[in-house]
């Protein structure tokens, strides 16, 4: 066998000619069943690899092509040309490879995701020099100060608590702000600039207590958390983007959903680490990583209040409202606990005692 | 897995007055040919980087096309990896830039976004181009005549008028880019023309703002029954779990948007779309239905429970339905003929996928 039956084009017009497509070892020519014969140059010959249930068609010349659903007879020719069918094609081929394939796509997602993402976030992290990461800070903060007030905490106090800070370890700028419905809360906006809460300061009882904060949010500029958390996020992006681009709409509506539990569980990794270097910072000054434990406590609890309270009173004020409208909210209400970003309190608390026990 | 074949031969079926014919669409793929293609493509192009993604869309869309047979004939694509290569290239470096705008500083970031919404006219444009002139039925090549000035009215002027008019104005942008779209396609030298009405957009908009309400409704009464089953079966320990009832809470919710409303919207959309255009005298019909909802549901479903990996299925699914419910009412098919072969750079339509346009035919 060394012909193929199928349809001529000559790519001018969209009518197809009946025609038999005949090689020999050395010629290939397109035999129309009115009786035209057009040779084919070998130099301008193109056959695509084998795509299954898929019609091949054989282009040659400036725009001529064949057309044949012989699927058979073409892989005949293949070898007769000596044609290669590509690598892909020769894998799709059999299900032991595509099963290959498979059980090596799994593998090779999971070491990224788990990995490689954050190991190199990481390796990029320690490349920003530290205008640039001052730079970010300004940034997040101008974000967040849509959304705070300024501090009610007098001037004094607020340069006693940097000057008291900055002695036990140095970072550029120490910023309170009035965070209002957010309560107590302090974070680390890149490498040189930590924030507190108004509520935070009021709800220590001691200055050591929020120098355990401090320490915590230090840990997360010192170990550029800021930075690495931009180049996950970028990174995940661009393996999404490069990933789901054959495959559309719901492919990255899908990918979505898993993707920020991810981020979140990143998150709570960053806040170990951040823990550990706080009770190390509390060791080394001096101090009992006991503080860390007592404020992590405090924090809880007095988010705990704050969300009763305010379900309390939600639930005084809508009581006429339908079953429904309460469920949605309850979905909004409960969402932050599942994707949470910080660990349960009584694992981070029971990590501080493990350490204090370690040194006892 | 689900697998139904629909007959493979195209009815025709000739009415009265002149030779008029009826073509049906046929999709011949199936979920296990295109599982072996896309797992190979991942595999690649997560061994090559992500170099390999251009020669993977290739591959499936090649898959897609050729499997699509209009009387007798199969679709084609014909891009070039290279050229989607170089474009992907610039979108990621794009992207990136993008990404790394806001962080630098807020004006940087708003410079970033502007010049972006200023370049998207263009990149549509150039993503229209480089779509369809690189398909082609019975060797002719389709093509797209609209230039990016003209462009900007429906791409720039009307979204942003959709957005300060609260919505108002988004079908009118609908009814407008489409128009654009679909008055400068073209198979071979015959351009297409589209009779559809700034009406029909705006039933559209009036369908999604209806059925968004229902979804909430219905995320409600799904949410109350799960909660009120697992009472009844006395998981008392269950409802106290925040995480969990979260999770339930969440997946309903999903479900229902997306399945409910994107599949309402885009049912409606092809229907009136492809009711709508004439290309030389032959009209396409479409007869999508309430039954496109089941599709998709099923398809989000099984991907969701599969972890991905019923996406091939749900993919050939969902084409499958969708041709079956196109047909082309046909006046004459042999007499169209190419022009001079356009050589368009695929970095628009990177951009269209990068950002997900949602251009396509």
């Amino acid at each position: 066998m060394n012909e193929v039956r199928g349809s001529y084009f000559d790519g001018i017009h969209s009518r197809g000619a009946p025609a038999r497509l005949h090689w020999s070892a050395v010629a290939a020519v397109v035999l129309t069943d009115e009786g035209r014969r057009i040779e084919i140059d070998r130099a301008t010959l193109k056959v695509p690899g084998p795509l299954p249930g898929t019609p091949t068609r054989v282009a040659f010349g400036e725009k001529e092509s064949f057309v044949t659903e012989d699927a058979a007879g073409i892989e005949d020719m293949r070898m007769a040309l000596d044609l290669s069918p590509g690598i892909a094609g020769r894998l799709e081929k059999r299900m032991p490879t595509v099963l290959a394939a498979a059980a090596l796509v799994v593998a090779l997602l999971a070491g990224i995701g788990i990995w490689g993402v954050p190991a190199l976030a990481a390796r990029l992290a320690l490349t920003v020099p530290g205008d640039v990461s001052a730079q970010i800070s300004a940034a997040l903060m101008d974000q967040l100060d849509t959304v705070l007030e300024p501090s009610k905490i007098a001037p004094e106090r607020q340069r006693e608590l940097s000057r008291y800070f900055n002695s036990y370890g140095e970072i550029g700028t120490i910023e309170f702000r009035d965070a209002g419905i957010f309560g107590a809360n302090a974070v680390a906006l890149g490498m040189t600039m930590v924030a507190f809460s108004d509520d935070l300061v009021e709800l220590a009882d001691s200055d050591e207590e929020l120098l355990a904060v401090y320490f915590h949010e230090l840990g997360h500029a010192r170990l550029r958390h800021v930075e690495q958390n931009i180049f996950r996020s970028s990174a995940w992006l661009v393996l999404i983007t490069v990933l789901t681009g054959d495959i559309g709409a719901v492919g990255e509506l899908l990918v979505g959903l898993p993707l920020s539990v991810g981020i979140s569980a990143y998150s709570r990794q960053f806040e170990r680490e951040a823990d550990a270097f706080a009770v190390d910072s509390l060791i080394e000054a001096g101090l009992s990583p006991i503080f860390l434990a007592n404020i992590l406590q405090k924090l809880e609890s007095h988010h705990m209040d704050r969300r009763d309270a305010r379900e309390s009173t939600e639930a005084e004020n809508n009581e006429p409202q339908s079953e429904e409208n309460t469920e949605n909210r309850s979905i909004l209400v409960s969402l932050p606990d599942y994707l949470s970003t910080h660990p349960p309190t009584g694992e981070r608390v029971a990590y501080v005692r493990s350490r204090m026990a370690e040194i006892e | 897995m689900i697998e139904s074949e629909i007959p493979g031969s195209s009815e025709i079926t000739t009415t009265g007055e002149q030779q008029l014919s009826t073509e049906q669409f046929v999709f011949h793929g199936n979920g296990s040919d295109y599982f072996r293609i896309w797992i190979v493509n991942m595999l690649f192009t997560i061994l090559t980087l992500g170099i390999y993604s251009a020669w993977a869309k290739v591959r499936s869309k090649r898959y897609f096309y050729g499997n699509t047979e209009l009387a007798g004939d199969r679709f084609e694509y014909l891009a070039s990896p290279i050229a989607i290569l170089k474009g992907r290239l610039i979108a990621v470096a794009a992207l990136l830039a993008y990404s790394f705008a806001g962080y630098i500083s807020f004006t940087v970031g708003w410079i970033a976004f502007a010049l972006l919404i200023l370049l998207f006219p263009l990149i549509v444009v150039q993503s229209l181009r480089f779509n369809s002139s690189n398909s082609a039925w019975r060797g002719v090549r389709f093509g797209f005549d609209g230039s990016a000035v003209e462009a900007y009215d429906p791409y720039l002027l009307w979204p942003f008028l959709g957005v300060i008019s609260l919505g108002l104005c988004v079908p009118y942008y609908w009814f407008k880019s489409n128009r654009f779209q679909f008055n400068n396609f073209r198979f071979g030298t015959t351009n297409s023309t589209f009779s559809a009405t700034a009406k029909g957009f705006y039933g559209i908009g009036l369908a999604v703002v209806v059925a968004s309400v229902l979804a909430f409704i219905l995320i409600g009464i799904l949410i109350f029954t799960i909660r009120s089953l697992l009472q009844m079966i006395g998981a008392q320990e269950l409802l106290q779990n925040a995480e969990l009832m979260s999770l339930l809470s969440l997946i309903p919710t999903y479900l229902v948007l997306y399945v409910f409303v994107v599949a309402i919207y885009q049912a409606l959309y092809y229907r009136l779309v492809f009711n709508n255009l004439e290309i030389g005298g032959s009209r396409l019909q479409n007869s999508i239905s309430i039954e496109y909802i089941g599709v998709i549901l099923v398809n989000t479903i099984l991907i969701i429970v599969t972890l991905g990996f019923f996406y091939p299925w749900a993919a050939v699914r969902r084409i499958r339905y969708l041709l079956s419910n196109m047909r082309l009412e046909v006046r004459e098919l042999d007499s169209f003929t190419a022009g001079e072969h356009d050589h368009i750079s695929a970095q628009g339509d990177e951009f269209g996928e990068a950002f997900d346009l949602g251009i396509g035919f």
